[in-house]
């Protein structure tokens, strides 16, 4: 019974929360992982969890990494409850993050991006968001049309806007 | 329970909306079609969804992205982007451009060649503060006085300026009418470039009387060719928490009050409450000692400078 699954408790002590994937795959976590997203943070407050958290358009594997990322930084966000994450240092978790986010390639990386922003897990979304900044950086927008595989859907009007702008660098 | 309900309608509509009407999508793609270049090889379904991420997501990307990437990249790349490029004040409520003392600057080239910037750097300036559609609130990078005239015209909420490559202030006129009367809000002014700023009587009283919330003023690594009054190098030492002045004479500005023979707490009762706007041709109270220091300190600064700036020829 999925009641009784919610009732369980882990050798810390605290409550267990069930989130489902798109996909139909279970992550069994605890409330201090689960909390680090504010949208379950607020269902948790309003009671409405006991049946398990339905993700319809997170996929199980992007939400391993979700709850990978939430159990590794359940010790800062939630320094009260859960002792056994207290353990993660300040440099692991960092090592952690720098890993993580350098293993992303598209499109992952686009569907980590979305999944925080939907569940609303500010770190996360913090760094992911970062790493598509710095694939940016200094590259023409030809290249970012390459690197992110985006196709120019401009209308000629916006082309001929564009170009305009570009005289900026001729004007001085 | 009505909430609950409500959440539940949430999770099953998965928040991705769509990125503009069906139209648009339509005109776009009949465009699509009359282009010459093929499009990219066949990528899968998600990989297109980068060209329409939801627009707070985006908005989030963009506002990590350094503005001169924005500019000359990210805001040129497909209509969704470009859109939240353009159209997003809050993008650039805080301008960072070309700055001399971070990365950007560093690889951005903030310097340019012999010190003249990087090409178009005046234009992608202009386009950073038009964009921020009069709610930038702090501007930091290259600027001359031109781009700090247009900036201070459309920017009534700015609070902070910090210019990073050097500055020439040659008209006192053009800073208290073309800058400092147009913010009120200014809490920090730091040219830490250097260059000329003119620590005039004038400009300090207009700062002093247009600025009201002004806490720091830095240009103590420009030169100056005038000094002011006394009575009004006082009242900064006293309204302005951290000022640091040209300097004058050899000394900086905080030396002056030791060249002075009263303390300054002598001085104190000296001073008149503040007026909250200092009139047109203010009444300027010639002070003997600074006029004489003044002049000194022109013949002096002009003489380095004829020796040492080729800018201002």
């Amino acid at each position: 019974m999925a009641a009784a699954a919610a009732e369980a408790t882990t050798d810390g002590g605290g409550k267990m929360i069930i989130l489902i994937s798109a996909d139909g795959k279970r992550f069994e976590v605890t409330e201090a992982v689960a909390s680090q997203s504010q949208l379950i943070s607020n269902m948790i407050e309003d009671d409405c969890t006991e049946n398990g958290v339905r993700l319809p358009n997170v996929d199980g594997d992007i939400l391993t990494m979700v709850v990978d990322y939430c159990n590794m930084h359940a010790g800062d966000a939630a320094a009260a409850g859960d002792t056994m994450k207290a353990s993660s240092t300040e440099e692991e978790l960092k090592k952690f993050d720098a890993e993580l986010v350098q293993a992303l390639e598209n499109p992952v990386l686009f569907k980590l991006i979305l999944a925080a922003n939907f569940l609303n897990i500010k770190s996360l979304l913090d760094m992911t968001c970062q790493r598509v900044a710095d694939m940016m950086s200094g590259k023409t927008p030809e290249q970012m049309r390459e690197t992110f595989s985006i196709e120019n859907d401009f209308t000629p009007e916006e082309e001929a806007a564009i170009r305009q702008e570009n005289a900026w660098a001729f004007d001085d | 329970m009505g909430k609950r309900k409500r959440r539940d309608e949430a999770l099953t509509n998965p928040t991705i909306p769509p990125p503009s009407s069906s139209r648009r999508r339509h005109q776009r793609r009949r465009h699509r079609r009359r282009k010459r270049s093929p499009p990219p090889p066949a990528a899968s379904p998600e990989w297109r969804d980068w060209s329409s991420p939801p627009s707070d997501v985006l908005l989030a990307i963009l506002s990590r992205t350094p503005h001169a990437d924005v500019l000359r990249g990210a805001g040129q790349v497909c209509a969704a982007w470009r859109r939240v490029a353009v159209s997003e004040p809050a993008l650039w409520r805080r301008i960072q451009l070309f700055a001399d003392d971070d990365d950007e600057g560093a690889a951005g080239g903030g310097r340019g060649v012999d010190g003249r910037g990087p090409p178009g750097w005046r234009g992608m300036a202009r386009a950073a503060v038009d964009r921020s559609a009069g709610r930038c609130e702090s501007f930091r990078g290259r600027a001359d006085m031109g781009l700090l005239a247009y900036l201070a015209a459309r920017s009534p909420s700015l609070r902070a300026i910090r210019v990073t490559s050097r500055i020439y202030v040659r008209e006192e006129e053009e800073l208290v009418a073309g800058v400092i009367r147009k913010l009120p809000l200014l809490e920090r002014l730091e040219l830490s470039g250097g260059g000329v700023f003119p620590a005039t009587t004038r400009v300090m009283r207009a700062l002093l009387g247009h600025c009201p919330a002004l806490e720091v003023l830095d240009a103590g690594g420009c030169a100056t060719d005038s000094v002011m009054s006394r009575r009004v190098r006082e009242r900064c030492e006293e309204r302005i928490r951290h000022l640091r002045l040209p300097p004058v004479n050899g000394c900086c500005g905080c030396c002056m009050r030791g060249q002075s023979l009263l303390g300054p707490e002598a001085l104190q009762s000296d001073l008149s409450p503040l007026q909250p706007h200092v009139a047109d041709g203010d009444e300027y109270n010639k002070d003997e000692e600074a006029l004489g220091i003044a002049t000194m300190c022109e013949l002096r600064f002009l003489s380095s400078l004829a020796a040492s700036s080729p800018m201002l020829d």
